[in-house]
């Protein structure tokens, strides 16, 4: 089941697209910055985005916080609403579950699938904007024409080792995955509630439009730990020395929870529902 | 039939999946709720433990909330932020000459050091590295002052003729706090009371909150969300190294206030307004401290350049005060006072209200320039 699903997702165009969009926006971004120099001011801008004028191997972490609050979650939205009500408003679905298959064997089977586009979609960005990140801004010379060393600054000051940035970048490749399950899980439940695929998709971003605007209201405080884009840029933390682990555990805990529930909700929905068309 | 036993069916996982729900949702609730039991240390006992606490190694994690709405003043955006909004700070501490304060923000990171040569501030956002030498006498507020310990221990050693009363326990970043609550007895200080919760046995305090009078809740909270006894780690504490690549500069002076005081020695009145200026350190002339407790008013005279645009700022956003060139900003708990005289603008802070402030601002009017 889980082969099939991985092989459609392969399978269909869409998905080189929609890595190929996320690979677009940090390059157009990794243009304008080695055309023009002008570097974001401090605090201000994509996180990462001074830095890499100096050091062109930090791009990847700034590609990320370019592509992690709008682009990833959107895609993942459209993928997982699509997943279950895309079958049913095509026909499919009635045919799907003819299969010996179990409902919750297939509920997984789309998880494990959006799992893997999230990963795959991941390991292209950071692939592409590592390549970007050395050909455009290169590595070990500032505007200045100072040498550096091959080694790259962490928010807290002290340098991080080749070895290092590369264990810190996994560890933000797994923890952005773990913050998309809550996506993945808010869409697939409501996939599983409608045959539209939009409103499935739009459901979710009205979600987490809804968690970011109340993350940035010092009225809400009191729920704030529990919107799922609270800890979002939390990955931003493995770059601090030492790596600050507080958000980090919040975030995929919270993230857990919500996939706990509601693909729990999704699959008491999913099990007894009517297939109509 | 079939669809009775298929609804059933349904039923129960819903109810799983809510039973589900409510014990995920029961558990921050009831940790929340659970109540502290009392510490049983008396007011006098843990305000002595609370000034005594200046050797009590730790590390944590900690956050200060200032509801104070103040402008960002030109030149002092960094103060007002901390005032005014939230401030998430990671620190680490071993000894009064070995600690170490970040500041935390969305891709940014702002670390001071301090070690027994030197302090060390780097601020990843200008990419820069500086190093502070020798005593600064004056300075302006920083993160650092605002971590639970030193804010409570500045203000009671401030306050140190007020009275303090027994507070109920809290549980605060899992250490069952005593608490208590200093009133001060000044009627020109906006601070109804500052509640103080510290761990009973070492004294560290672990939470302080403000709270203005007439308000029903405190306007500025600083609290640990994590707190770890015991020294941190010897390699947290070296700050980074200078090296190709970053900035790094060498300063005496690393804030506005401390770059007036050695450049624009300015002679400030022996009183104000009735109160005497009661400061008396070695090497500050650009700034005086008047007046006692917590109706003490800082008074920090400013060249034109700096001046104008931060009283500008003040006027728009305060009050005109007749009869004089001032402007006023009270904000319920911290009153910002901008006085022009001449060629000089005096800026006063202090946890004061309007009346005195009035007072000041003739004071300040009619002093020799």
């Amino acid at each position: 089941m889980i082969r099939v699903e991985l092989a459609k997702l392969f399978r269909r165009p869409r998905t080189y697209v929609i890595a190929g969009l996320l690979c677009a926006l940090p390059f157009t971004v990794a243009v304008f910055l080695a055309t023009t120099r002008i570097p974001p001011p401090p605090g201000q801008g994509g996180a990462f985005l001074s830095a890499v004028l100096s050091n062109g191997t930090l791009y990847p972490a700034a590609a990320m916080a370019l592509v992690l609050p709008v682009f990833l979650p959107v895609s993942v939205a459209v993928l997982a609403g699509d997943s279950v009500a895309g079958e049913a408003s095509t026909g499919t679905l009635r045919y799907l579950l003819i299969r010996p298959v179990g409902r919750s064997r297939l509920l997984v089977a789309k998880l494990v699938s959006l799992v893997t586009f999230v990963l795959f979609a991941i390991m292209t960005v950071l692939i592409t904007s590592y390549v970007t990140g050395l050909v455009l801004f290169g590595v070990g010379t500032s505007a200045a024409g100072v040498t550096l060393p091959p080694d790259v600054t962490s928010l807290s000051g002290v340098t991080i080792s080749p070895a290092g940035l590369v264990l810190r970048l996994l560890g933000t490749v797994a923890y952005i995955v773990i913050s998309m399950l809550g996506v993945a899980a808010i869409a697939l439940f409501l996939s599983t509630v409608t045959d539209s695929a939009l409103g499935a998709a739009m459901g979710a971003l009205a979600v987490l439009v809804t968690s970011q605007v109340l993350v940035t209201l010092d009225a809400a405080a009191a729920i704030r730990p529990y919107l799922p884009t609270r800890y979002w840029l939390a990955w931003v933390d493995f770059f601090r020395e030492p790596v600050l682990w507080r958000d980090i555990e919040r975030g995929a805990g919270i993230q857990l929870v919500y996939l706990v529930v509601l693909l729990g909700a999704a699959w008491a929905n999913f099990l007894t529902k009517d297939i109509a068309n | 039939m079939v669809r009775t036993v298929v609804a059933a069916q349904g039923l129960r996982r819903w109810a799983l999946v809510l039973g589900l729900v409510a014990v995920l949702a029961a558990v921050p609730v009831t940790i929340a709720v659970w109540p502290a039991p009392a510490a049983g240390v008396e007011p006098a006992t843990l305000r002595a433990r609370i000034a005594a606490s200046g050797a009590q190694a730790y590390h944590g994690y900690a956050q200060s909330t200032g509801l104070l709405g103040l402008p960002a003043l030109p030149n002092l955006a960094q103060v007002t932020a901390l005032a005014s909004g939230t401030t998430e700070m990671r620190t680490w501490y071993a000894a009064k000459d070995r600690w170490r304060v970040d500041v935390l923000g969305e891709g940014t990171e702002r670390d001071l050091y301090q070690t027994p040569q030197a302090q060390f501030v780097w601020d990843f956002g200008d990419n820069q590295l500086t190093r502070i030498e020798g005593d600064q006498p004056v300075r302006l507020p920083r993160a650092a002052d605002l971590t639970p310990p030193e804010l409570a221990r500045r203000i009671l050693t401030t306050a140190a003729g007020d009275r303090v009363e027994e507070l109920g326990g809290k549980r605060v970043a899992g250490v069952e706090a005593a608490g208590l609550r200093l009133i001060p007895a000044s009627a020109d200080t906006t601070v109804d009371h500052v509640d103080v919760w510290a761990d009973p046995g070492n004294g560290l305090p672990l939470q302080t909150e403000i709270t203005a009078k007439g308000g029903s809740r405190p306007v500025f909270v600083t609290r640990f969300l994590e707190i770890h006894f015991g020294a941190p780690d010897d390699a947290v504490l070296i700050p980074p190294a200078p090296r190709p690549g970053i900035g790094y500069t060498t300063t005496t002076a690393p804030d506005i206030l401390g770059a007036i005081n050695r450049r624009r020695p300015v002679a400030l009145p022996a009183a104000l307004a009735g109160l005497p200026r009661r400061d008396a350190i070695a090497g500050l002339s650009a700034a005086g401290v008047y007046g006692t407790g917590l109706s003490s008013v800082v008074v920090a005279a400013l060249p034109g350049r700096f001046g104008g645009p931060a009283y500008q700022q003040i006027e728009t956003y305060g009050q005109k005060i007749e009869g004089v060139d001032a402007a006023v900003i009270a904000t319920g708990l911290l009153s910002v006072l901008a006085v022009r005289a001449g060629n000089r603008t005096y800026l006063v802070a202090g946890l004061v209200g309007t009346p005195l402030m009035q007072r000041l601002a003739v004071g300040l009017a009619e002093a020799p320039g």
